[in-house]
């Protein structure tokens, strides 16, 4: 698709953006790994399974206090990705995917661990920030563009989906560099708190 | 900083060993077998029971019939593909307004039904023959089914399991509905309307509270 390839190869500064490359090269990488495993590739499977383990165990740390607990969480995300792997839809992000079983499974551990404590409560806690949102963005990418204020649609449109520079995305707009580097990281910004927003 | 971790890399080691081609589009095809399992047990248990009415093959091309018929087989596809929907976690559920779409194309023929007849005829329509059974025999003939829906979610990941216990139990009332098609004697609209939506949402609520349990994974 477009959106991702003029992602992997385009503008220069992607890399420092709190939704740039990284998140989506890595959700290509993912992808592409799992799809193999679906049809049996057992290299690619290890592979994938050695990128799953310090993104979950990641994951799990930053929400629970104890490293023992969260240890035991990523393992049984693990074997859920395993035994349910076949319910990955392939035409949808492979991250969606994840993270709705690593939260499936916090939510889990949660029940069980304070037995009176609503699952409905939890949807602050367990929502995820960063690399999640960041995944989720481009499902409805084009959709959730439209719902932003001109300029900082125009701003993401030019540096993050043609792929030119900010210097000439601004040149382009007819406006400053700093106000082109703003509108972009405000409506990224934006986009991703209305992702988590529809999460719950 | 963590350092190795050899619990963790000897249970990746082990599930990539067991590695097996996944088979692909397990959900649809779990729950066409579940469809279709429960809904002939369920056919039995009908027959078992309290038999076909005995003027079906003379009523099963009216329009009271086919309209109620369609009214059930509308319910029960949009209800398995709501149910194909919830079986994947981080399910997309933006469509699911869909699943009382049946129910409100249904509405209108019923009142046009009404309007049609003199007042006077409105509450035998209603009544029917047998409402003070319909509703429970539908879900009596739906346990099977969800029985075998039950069985389906088992190899599912539903993220959302009282959601998707609620569409199961949907689904397992309006495929055991027109199984008791077969039976019921009463061909009006409102009838249906009223006493067969009444036995999905009291499947359906049962169904959420059976997901709580039922389909954790």
């Amino acid at each position: 698709m477009r959106f991702r390839c003029a992602l992997v190869t385009g503008g220069r500064d992607q890399a420092n953006d709190p939704l740039g490359i990284d998140v989506t090269a890595r959700e290509i990488e993912l992808k592409e790994r799992m799809v193999r495993a679906l049809d049996g590739d057992a290299s690619a499977y290890h592979s994938l399974l050695r990128l799953l383990v310090p993104q979950l165990r990641a994951f799990f740390r930053r929400r629970l206090n104890s490293d023992d607990v969260a240890e035991d969480l990523v393992q049984e995300t693990l074997i859920a990705v395993h035994t349910k792997r076949a319910t990955y839809d392939v035409s949808r992000p492979f991250s969606a995917w994840l993270y709705a079983i690593a939260r499936y499974k916090l939510a889990d551990h949660f029940r069980r661990a304070y037995r009176f404590t609503s699952t409905e409560d939890l949807g602050e806690e367990i929502a995820a920030p960063e690399f999640e949102s960041a995944s989720l963005a481009f499902i409805d990418v084009e959709r959730m563009l439209d719902e932003l204020p001109v300029k900082q649609r125009s701003a993401i449109r030019a540096t993050k989906i043609e792929g030119v520079s900010v210097a000439e995305a601004a040149a382009a707009a007819g406006i400053s560099q700093s106000d082109a580097k703003m509108s972009v990281y405000r409506g990224l910004k934006r986009l991703s708190a209305r992702v988590q927003g529809k999460l719950q | 900083m963590t350092g190795t971790r050899p619990a963790t890399d000897d249970l990746v080691n082990s599930l990539v060993a067991q590695l097996r081609p996944a088979p692909r589009q397990i959900i649809p095809l779990r729950l066409a077998i579940a469809a279709g399992s429960g809904g002939v047990l369920s056919v039995v248990l009908l027959l078992a029971l309290i038999g076909a009415r005995p003027d079906l093959m003379s009523v099963v091309g009216s329009l009271g019939f086919v309209s109620k018929a369609a009214y059930m087989v509308a319910t029960a596809g949009v209800s398995l593909w709501a149910a194909a929907r919830l079986a994947r976690p981080g399910a997309d559920t933006r469509l699911l307004w869909l699943l009382p779409v049946p129910l409100l194309l249904y509405i209108p023929a019923a009142i046009l039904e009404l309007a049609r007849t003199d007042s006077t005829q409105w509450l035998p329509m209603l009544m029917g023959h047998g409402w003070q059974l319909c509703t429970w025999l539908v879900l009596l003939l739906s346990i099977p089914v969800f029985g075998a829906l039950t069985w389906a979610f088992s190899k599912f990941a539903p993220t959302n399991v009282e959601g998707a216990g609620a569409v199961a139990g949907l689904s397992a009332s309006a495929i055991s509905s027109v199984v008791y098609c077969l039976h019921c004697p009463t061909d009006t609209a409102v009838f249906a309307l009223v006493w067969y939506t009444l036995a999905f949402a009291i499947a359906a609520l049962l169904g959420a509270l059976a997901g709580r349990y039922l389909l954790r994974w």
